[in-house]
């Protein structure tokens, strides 16, 4: 088969052949891929940025750089990327361009292509188009803006120091400082230049002399017969040469009694030449504090209160006294001393002694109350006076049982033959099988009634009338009502006549309780503290048209809510109302309705029983009868010797201070609030924004009650003060004129400060509208460097103040050019620094940015400095510098 | 009668069976070119991730900060201005070869120097080069690099901007950085 091995032989070459070729492939193949070569780029970018962003123009070795500097085209010692920028800014863009490729055309190889941006404008590129990959790495350059100073003049002005300081010395008087002549020592600066002002606001009790350092200082008129009102005096300028450098003895003799302040201050405003003036001592970190007692002829009876701003470390005190009867000096509710001296005595209590009696805690940081007086029978002495009306119900219900026999037996005849008794407690119990069994046939009950509902009252309205009587200082009205006004007696202490005619009520007509309330208001004379008493046993049903009507108009429907206008009327001439709802007929409306007459809920009393009636009155009048007494009003009754205190007692403190009395670059300024106006008695403290407060304290003229609560509201209210937590009883304790607030608890804007006083926990209303907050704010003396301006000359500036007068100074102070600038209409120079930085810190001294400054100085009273910077690198920008690297 | 040609019967099964070989022959070679295609593009992945590795470990102060030759755990060349530090270099040279891979974490060969702006290798207080024997020769004074005597397969270079003190001024430099296998 010759074909077949043809055929055989064709196959085994072509197999060979093919072969052949695919080993030459497949080796030319490995050697092909042998030859792998890469770059990356991908650090090139981000190396650029770095390099040139430690690396500074005075460093690199570069000679186009050196030229540039060399030609002062470059002035600064930027970094390279900072100085790219630079031009940029300055819009020098062919030497920005120039710059980056003369640095930076030999690092990256020629076959990459590369730019720089800032802002995403183009400074340089290499234009080369991209046909692979691209990097980008960007660096932020602040300082930089375009067509923006790279550098200028920045500038501070700040108050360094005054050459003259005004200060304000005040001399405050305690809640209550009395009975007889009054002596207080004030301290004034040692460097007194001149004397501006003497001012003087107290609730004196009466008439009074002025001496200043033995010498007179005028005579003074009791303004107010209210006692809750402050009199205020501005000193004749002729007094003024009477005060002396250093301590002064302030001297007020009343002309006649009743001789007390109850509450007040006397304010010096003196300049001195002493700028390091302070009436605080220090001894080391600790303050040492001293509270100068005012001294008193007459009756010792001093209310009083001291703050310790901070951790009490040590208590002291000295008290010179003369006296021949048990005297008291009371720290909070803690008696420190009660002894009679016999005479004129030196009493140190040092720290040890207070120490061992008073926890010091609870004197940190807070307003204390002290009491220094004359106990046990020589107070005995002294009583005040209250005025009570006793308003009684004798409408035809008060003629009703109030009272039966007791036991009560309810007697019923059984169902089979045969009776039951039991005792109930009211003849309404009286019904239904009541004595158990089968007994449901009541034949009746003893209806043996003791007393009616007017008789209870006539015998608890006589224990009320001998109760109060037992001060014979007060005096009790009496005043009955039914359909109209029925019967009234006016004040008296006399207790006969009283009870005669108490026992001479009838019971008669319908409840007109508005007829006897408005009567007893008529009644009374408003001067004293006073008391209504209402006894109601029924709802109200017939109205009056207003205060002054006791007639009464029948109307059931309008009758109650005239019997509540007529005790908020009352509540609103500082009467207090007590009510009384008495026996079980009265419904719950009637309640409420007696709830809303009495000046508060907790001054309305339920005798539904009418037993409780006896007991109710009993404890209004003791409790009447105890605020009489309590008042702060001493008044000799004759035959008492005269006792003193003298003004050169204290009580002394030392304190860790929470809060610095005086901050460095702050200025103090002190302030008093406006007057509150009202007896609410409210104020407002608006604090600035941004300014921090370093002290303020409430003034309190409480008469002869008690200073018992301040709260302060903002974003949150605060019990700032409240006098029942010393004790629930004030007589002990002592009366605040001033109470003080932690600085900060207040915020910045509106703060509402709230007044009450008091004669007892359950006793007390608002306050003085003569009431007020003196404060002192911390204002920067210095703000901030101003930005970046083109100058820093000055200029001459015109300002004017708040209360009328103006000035102009140059700033800086060797200012010798001619510009003029003026505070109030906002004109001066904004691209010179200095102008720029006194604005601002006039305007920071303009706390109600009305273009007046609040703070009244001049050139000649204030050193005032300047800082002006040049060659500062501006705060614009940033600017963004981008750097891309492509293949 | 019926004629059938042999020789053309004989023609058509060799064609048939040449083109069998053969197609079987192409697919051997695509696969296999393939398979080695992927298996180098692998292999520079690693490398280049690698070359990234040990470049910027070159460029930092390396550990610790103040390293010599005995305390060295990682090697950096620049001091905290992430300018040459000259020391660190020398440092360097006196390492061995194989040390210097260890502490660069590398299990490739590699060649370091420095160029300046005009594309020469700088000598750097007598430093050259630092790598395998046969591209870095005479590295304390020829200063030859010579990327073409090794026997590399695949090979990844990295430039990176690094400052220089000199003398009175301060330059900006490229450390050039080979690694391959």
């Amino acid at each position: 088969m010759v074909i077949k091995k043809r055929g055989m032989f064709f196959t085994i070459d072509a197999i060979l052949a093919t072969s052949i070729i695919i080993i030459a492939i497949i080796l030319a193949s490995s050697y092909y891929v042998k030859e792998t070569k890469t770059e990356t780029i991908d650090y090139m970018g981000h190396d650029l940025v770095r390099v040139l962003t430690n690396l500074k123009v005075n460093e690199i070795d570069n000679d186009y750089v050196s030229l540039l500097i060399s030609e002062g085209n470059i002035t600064r010692n930027n970094t390279i990327l900072e100085q790219i920028g630079e031009f940029w800014s300055e819009d020098k863009i062919g030497q920005a361009s120039e710059l980056t490729r003369n640095i930076t055309s030999s690092l990256i190889p020629k076959r990459y292509g590369f730019g720089i941006w800032v802002n995403d404008e183009l400074i340089y590129t290499r234009n080369i188009p991209i046909r692979r990959s691209l990097v980008s790495s960007r660096k932020l350059i602040s300082g930089i803006a375009k067509d923006k100073p790279v550098e200028g003049y920045t500038s501070r002005v700040f108050l360094s120091g005054l050459k003259e300081k005004t200060v304000y010395s005040y001399i405050y008087f305690g809640g209550f400082v009395g009975n007889g002549n009054i002596t207080v020592n004030i301290t004034l600066p040692g460097e007194i230049i001149n004397i501006t002002e003497v001012y003087m606001e107290m609730a004196a009790s009466n008439n009074f002399s002025l001496l200043i350092n033995s010498q007179s200082a005028g005579s003074y008129l009791d303004q107010f017969s209210d006692d809750l009102r402050a009199d205020k005096w501005y000193l004749n300028e002729s007094y003024h040469d009477l005060l002396n450098p250093g301590n002064n003895q302030i001297r007020i003799n009343f002309n006649g009694s009743p001789s007390y302040i109850g509450g007040g201050f006397i304010r010096v405003n003196s300049v001195t030449s002493n700028i390091n003036y302070s009436e605080i001592t220090y001894q080391g970190d600790q303050v040492i504090k001293k509270e100068q007692l005012p001294g008193i002829e007459g009756i010792i009876n001093l209310y009083s209160s001291f703050y310790v701003p901070g951790n009490l470390t040590s208590l002291q005190a000295y008290l010179h006294l003369d006296s021949n009867y048990t005297t008291f000096f009371n720290v909070g509710n803690d008696t420190i001393y009660y002894a009679n001296p016999d005479g004129e005595a030196f009493l140190n209590i040092d720290d040890a002694y207070f120490r061992s009696i008073l926890n010091y805690n609870n004197l940190n940081n807070n307003t204390v109350p002290y009491r220094i007086g004359l106990a046990g029978a020589s107070y005995g002495g002294f009583i005040g006076k209250a005025d009570s009306i006793l308003v009684t119900d004798v409408s035809g219900s008060m003629g009703w049982c109030g009272e039966y026999s007791i036991p009560l037996t309810c007697n019923y005849n059984c169902l089979f033959g045969g009776s039951k008794s039991c005792v109930v407690s009211d003849p309404s119990d009286c019904s239904g099988n009541v004595c158990g069994g089968g007994c449901f046939i009541p034949y009746g009950h003893n209806l043996d009634c003791v007393r009616t509902r007017l008789e209870i009252a006539q015998d608890s309205g006589k224990v009320f009338v001998n109760t109060i009587l037992q001060n014979i200082n007060n005096r009790v009205g009496l005043a009955s009502y039914e359909s109209d006004l029925d019967d009234f007696t006016d004040l008296t202490n006399n207790n006969d006549t009283l009870v005669a005619d108490i026992e001479g009520y009838t019971a008669d007509g319908g409840t007109c309780i508005c007829c006897g309330i408005y009567k007893a208001n008529d009644m009374l004379p408003h001067q004293e503290k006073e008391f209504i008493v209402v006894i109601s046993d029924g709802d109200a049903n017939y109205k009056c048209s207003g205060p002054g009507d006791y007639t009464g108009e029948y109307d059931s429907a309008n009758a109650p809510q005239s019997a509540i206008d007529a005790g908020n009327y009352s509540c609103n001439n500082n009467i207090t109302v007590f009510t009384i709802g008495f026996g079980s007929d009265i419904s719950a409306s009637g309640t409420d309705t007696l709830k809303s007459v009495a000046c508060n809920e907790s001054l309305y009393f339920n005798a539904t029983n009418t037993s409780l009636l006896t007991n109710i009155l009993s404890n209004i009048s003791s409790q009447i009868l105890e605020i009489s007494y309590a008042a702060q009003s001493a008044v000799s009754t004759g035959g008492f010797e005269k006792s003193t205190l003298y003004s050169d007692s204290y009580i002394e403190f030392t304190y860790t201070p929470y809060v610095e009395p005086y901050v460095y670059g702050k200025i103090p300024v002190n302030f008093e609030t406006e007057v509150f106006g009202n007896y609410i008695s409210q104020g407002v403290l608006d604090i600035p924004a941004g300014i921090s407060v370093a002290d303020a304290k409430v003034t309190s003229y409480s008469g002869d009650k008690w200073t018992d609560n301040v709260t302060l509201t903002n974003t949150n209210t605060y019990d700032v003060f409240n006098l029942s937590s010393f004790n629930n009883n004030y007589t002990g304790l002592g009366d605040p004129f001033l109470v003080n607030i932690k600085p900060e608890l207040i915020e910045e804007g509106i703060n509402t400060v709230t007044v009450s006083t008091g004669l007892s926990l359950t006793n007390n209303s608002g306050g003085s509208p003569d009431n007020r907050v003196i404060y002192t704010l911390l204002y920067p003396n210095s703000l901030s460097y101003t930005s970046i301006a083109e100058k820093a000359d000055g200029c001459i500036w015109s300002i004017k103040y708040e209360y009328g007068s103006n000035t102009t100074i140059a700033v800086p102070l060797d200012y010798s050019g001619s510009d003029s600038c003026d505070f109030e209409t906002g004109v001066y120079d904004s691209d010179d620094s200095i102008d720029v930085a006194f604005y601002s810190l006039l305007g920071a001294l303009d706390f109600d940015d009305d273009g007046l400054l609040d703070l009244n100085f001049g050139e000649e009273f204030l050193f005032i400095e300047n800082i002006a910077i040049a060659g500062v690198p501006s705060l614009w920008g940033p600017a963004v510098m981008e750097i891309r690297v492509w293949e | 009668m019926l004629l059938i040609s042999t020789k053309a019967q004989a023609w058509y099964t060799d064609f048939t069976m040449a083109m069998l070989i053969f197609t079987v022959a192409l697919i051997i070679y695509f696969v296999y070119t393939t398979n080695l295609s992927k298996e180098e593009a692998s292999l520079l992945n690693d490398l280049t991730s690698e070359a990234k590795f040990v470049s910027s470990s070159l460029v930092s102060e390396g550990y610790p900060s103040n390293w010599s030759s005995n305390t060295v755990k990682r090697i950096g060349l620049t001091d905290s201005n992430q300018k040459i530090d000259v020391g660190k270099v020398l440092n360097l040279a006196n390492l061995t070869y194989n040390h210097s891979k260890k502490l660069l974490g590398t299990v490739y060969d590699y060649t370091l120097f420095f160029e300046g702006s005009n594309g020469t290798v700088l000598n750097i207080s007598g430093f050259c080069c630092k790598g395998h024997e046969k591209t870095c020769i005479n590295p304390d004074s020829a200063c030859i690099i010579n990327t073409n005597n090794a026997d590399i397969d695949n090979l990844v270079k990295i430039d990176r901007l690094l400052t220089y003190d000199n003398a009175t001024k301060t330059s900006i430099i490229r450390m050039v950085l080979y690694l391959w296998s």
